[in-house]
């Protein structure tokens, strides 16, 4: 099955990673055979895996001639709006994936769907998938099929990194487009006050222009505490994503602010490397942190029962060892990308020979 | 419960007012912090615009001087070769000339050169020596030259310019791969490219460096992409507009350079090295931040617009270790940064500034009263007002400045000289007859935070040095502080008088050399490998 992925320019490494690593299982199990496509030349030139082949595609006689020359089964649109407009000029005879990389607002998914020029769409994120199920009930205009981020369990697995100096870290990952990382200032400056032994460190932002990462920057200085034991590390290479986790593992947690976070990718690393994960009990959190994993979802907005989990969760090691246990069993029973991955190529396989019909 | 309904309609009404307040609220919570942005980043674009205009005002200024010089060195230039064009006229004329002409002749012709040369020379001479004319030449015999290979006759093509991304790569490969380096420093810098007329920190701590065998690529301020880069002729250095270097800097931060130690020096609180930092960090580099000036201060004065205090905390709390010129500037940094590593690392003496005959001098302690000074006459440094009220108070004495910068218009007592830029050799011999060294800037907390480099200078040319009040300075050797123009003039009397003894002088310079402060620097660096626990996660990965 040969499937192109028209993908944003602005993509950031480690959604490149991730994608690169599904696609790199299609090409590698299923003999599937991916290719990327760029309708302008990416920010960065992430490494893609041997079997993914890339096309940049500037003008629209390009993207003309490549379905031409290569008949793809299905294109598959990675969360951004411009190849529609191309689509018209270029009519491709085949059907069209809409995947969401973030998790978007409902209002925007509405938005999307209301005229949509998709036939069917791939969402990451569980209460999004509940609340368009409610909305449309269960007849949305298009298929829109719930495929969550998936995480290689061989190579993001428990890992044994000890820190020289014995600080605890609490981690905030994910991409600064959204709110999140904006929120995690005040949160992390509320713990900070209770905790000398804690460092807050942020990754991600390379892309974010230089007024953003000031603007962060003053809102960390305008802190009582966190500005002596804060960090942005604005780039970080996706494959050494487990030697920090474990690192992180080993002392402290990943630190989610509210419910406004871009992807839950970041949560199900976390996870499968054992390292606790504390979040606002709302949104997709509450569907991901079930059952032992729930001890680390605090009341949203509530700074102090955040503190109280907090504080729990760096002190009892009892409960660490649990929360890193059932983490890791709940990354390999569904965030596996083995399992995932089968899954969503099910999906794709079905949509390129006759779209299904319902949500 | 008649009024039940009309009750629950009320409290509808009110939870429904109640939340579009709230979503009203939460709109403009939004649109308040969509504002911040806006403004933060307008902000931050005019203080990027003023501090531009102020850099291109002193760029300006200083093209215009050296465009001056250039034209005095020209001017010189051809007064030099039209003296050697009269000298070669002369030697010409001159006897020996005229016989070593024919004693060349001689032996090209009679001696080496074929029969026919001969005779044709033997006619020549018998005819000159009985006053005929010589014969005339036979005519020429065309002679077929061997075939010139191409390597004699062809000028070598001029090599093809090699795109700097590649020279870079070059470097970074060239200091992997050589087994005698051992480590390689990045120096982000705010100043010009490396040149012989510009001494400051950054410049000498990467000359040091390249001296003592560290690869540096020394990363420097330039204003248009078009500016060219200066190509190094030293193979352990590499000069890199600032543009290039930030682009490049992900690269940077992730070459291995075979497991040598790579340390990252942020010479100014620039906002791309806060980005990077940490980046470095954990990739396993060493961070260092060099506050070498009291930032805030400029910033207040107008004077460094583009500066943010937040960018400088975040690199004094995420370096591993910070150097500060001066003591004031450490419990600044300390006080940024409390529990980090910060040290005092004063600026310093290049040896070579010193010339053969004034090393170990001391300055004449009697004859013509002459008060010198080198450097920046910029009136946001320099006292203008003192120092013309101290020349007016002792008209006798003499005061010479060197430099650029001076403003227009100044109503100087004729007593003092301006005598612009010049070399170090010229001020190594002009400063020859002076008395004292001066250093008039300004008092205040920027003085305060500020450690000259020209007190070492002054003290190496044996002088003794009359400042304005500098905290960093007043312990010296031979350095005295005045407040005003009166105590100005006082300490410059005893200063001329004041006995000297050049093992004092020489025992302070001793350890204020460029190459101590480079050996603090790599000492640091050693120290702070591996104190960071971001790095700990280079290290689990590479275990």
């Amino acid at each position: 099955m040969r499937i192109l992925y028209l993908v944003p320019p602005s993509l950031s490494d480690h959604d490149a990673a991730r994608l690169g690593l599904r696609l790199s299982w299609l090409a590698a199990n299923r003999g599937a055979s991916p290719h990327v496509g760029f309708l302008s030349p990416p920010d960065r030139e992430p490494a893609w895996p041997a079997g993914i082949q890339v096309h940049l595609l500037t003008e629209a006689w390009e993207l003309g001639t490549l379905l031409n020359e290569c008949p793809f089964n299905l294109i598959v649109v990675l969360d951004w709006h411009r190849p529609y407009l191309l689509f018209e000029q270029a009519n491709p005879p085949v059907a069209i994936v809409h995947e969401m990389i973030a998790n978007p607002d409902l209002e925007t998914v509405l938005d999307l769907l209301s005229d949509p020029p998709m036939d069917a769409m791939v969402i990451q994120s569980p209460y999004l998938h509940s609340m368009l199920a409610a909305h449309f009930n269960k007849r949305a205009p298009v298929p829109v099929c719930l495929v969550p981020p998936c995480v290689p369990t061989d190579t993001f697995r428990p890992g044994s990194v000890q820190a020289p100096a014995q600080r605890r870290i609490v981690l905030w990952s994910g991409s600064p487009e959204r709110r999140g990382w904006l929120d995690f200032v005040p949160l992390a400056d509320e713990l900070a006050r209770g905790r000398d032994d804690c460092e807050f460190w942020v990754i991600g932002g390379q892309s974010i222009s230089d007024q953003a990462g000031g603007h962060l920057l003053r809102q960390v200085d305008r802190t009582v505490t966190l500005k002596y034991r804060f960090r942005w590390i604005q780039r970080f290479d996706y494959w050494r994503l487990p030697s920090l986790l474990a690192l992180v593992s080993g002392s402290g947690g990943l630190v989610l602010a509210t419910g406004q976070e871009d992807s839950l990718a970041p949560i199900v690393e976390a996870l499968a490397c054992g390292c606790p994960v504390m979040a606002p009990r709302q949104r997709d959190y509450e569907q991901v942190l079930r059952g032992q994993l729930a001890a680390g979802l605090h009341e949203p907005d509530a700074v102090q029962d955040a503190g109280a989990v907090f504080g729990r969760m760096l002190d009892d090691r009892g409960l660490r060892l649990e929360l890193a246990a059932a983490g890791r069993h709940l990354a390999e029973a569904r965030y596996d990308l083995n399992m995932v991955a089968g899954a969503y190529l099910e999906f794709l396989v079905k949509c390129a020979c006759e779209p299904p019909s319902s949500c | 419960m008649e009024h039940s309904p009309r009750w629950a309609t009320s409290r509808w009404a009110h939870e429904e007012a109640l939340a579009d307040m709230q979503s009203r609220l939460t709109r403009m919570e939004a649109g308040l912090v969509s504002l911040h942005q806006r403004v933060d980043a307008l902000i931050g674009r005019v203080d990027a615009q003023a501090w531009r205009m102020t850099e291109m005002a002193d760029r300006m200024t200083e093209m215009a001087d050296r465009s001056g010089q250039l034209a005095n060195g020209l001017g010189e230039l051809t007064r030099q070769l039209d003296q050697v064009a009269q000298g070669l006229h002369e030697v010409r004329s001159s006897g020996p000339w005229r016989w070593f002409l024919r004693l060349r002749r001689f032996r090209q012709e009679c001696l080496h050169g074929t029969w026919a040369q001969r005779r044709s020379y033997l006619r020549g001479a018998a005819a000159q020596s009985s006053g005929r004319e010589p014969a005339p030449p036979p005519p020429p015999v065309e002679v077929t030259l061997p075939e010139a290979s191409a390597t004699e006759v062809s000028m070598p093509a001029p090599a093809p310019e090699v795109p700097f991304e590649q020279r870079v790569d070059a470097f970074l490969d060239h200091v992997a791969g050589d087994p005698a380096i051992e480590r390689c420093v990045v120096m982000f810098s705010s100043t010009v490219h490396l040149r012989p007329d510009v001494g400051n920190r950054p410049n000498r701590i990467t000359e040091t460096l390249i001296k003592q065998g560290v690869p540096v690529i020394y990363s420097y301020w330039r204003w248009w992409d078009a500016e060219p880069i200066p190509v190094d002729g030293h193979p352990l250095l590499l000069q890199s507009p600032v543009d290039k270097t930030v682009a490049m800097m992900e690269r940077i931060a992730r070459h291995p350079l075979g497991g040598k130690q790579r340390v990252f020096i942020a010479s100014i609180p620039h906002l791309a090295c806060a980005r990077w930092v940490n980046v470095f960090n954990a990739s396993g580099w060493v961070t260092l931040y060099e506050c070498r000036d009291d930032w805030d201060g400029f910033y207040r004065a107008g004077a460094a617009p583009w500066y943010q205090r937040c960018v400088e905390g975040y690199l004094v709390n995420n370096c591993d270790a910070t150097l500060c010129t001066a003591r004031a500037l450490q419990d600044k940094m300390r006080h940024m940064g409390p529990g980090r590593t910060v040290v005092l690392s004063p600026n310093a003496l290049d040896p070579g500034f010193v010339s053969a005959e004034n090393q170990g001098r001391t300055a004449p302690r009697d004859g013509d009263p002459i008060i010198g000074y080198f450097g920046h006459l910029s009136p946001q440094w320099f006292d203008w007002g003192i120092l013309t009220e101290a020349a007016r108070s002792e008209p006798t004495w003499r005061f010479e400045l060197i430099g650029r910068g001076a403003p227009e218009g100044l109503q100087l007592p004729p007593n003092v000289r301006l005598l612009g830029p010049r070399t170090p050799t010229e001020i190594n011999e002009i400063a020859r007859s002076w008395r004292v060294g001066l250093i008039p800037f300004r008092m205040g907390p920027l003085s305060d935070a500020v450690d000259p480099i020209k007190v070492y200078e002054y003290l190496a040319l044996g002088l003794p040095v009359v400042s304005l009040r500098m905290a960093q300075i007043a312990g010296y050797p031979y350095v005295l502080q005045a407040s005003d123009a009166k105590q100005l003039t006082g300490q410059l009397a005893v200063a001329m008088r004041l006995p000297l003894d050049r093992q004092v002088i020489d025992a302070f310079l001793k350890n204020n050399r460029w190459e101590d402060r480079v050996q603090q620097l790599l000492a640091l660096a050693d120290a702070s490998r591996q104190a960071d626990p971001l790095k700990g996660v280079t290290a689990g990965l590479s275990a």
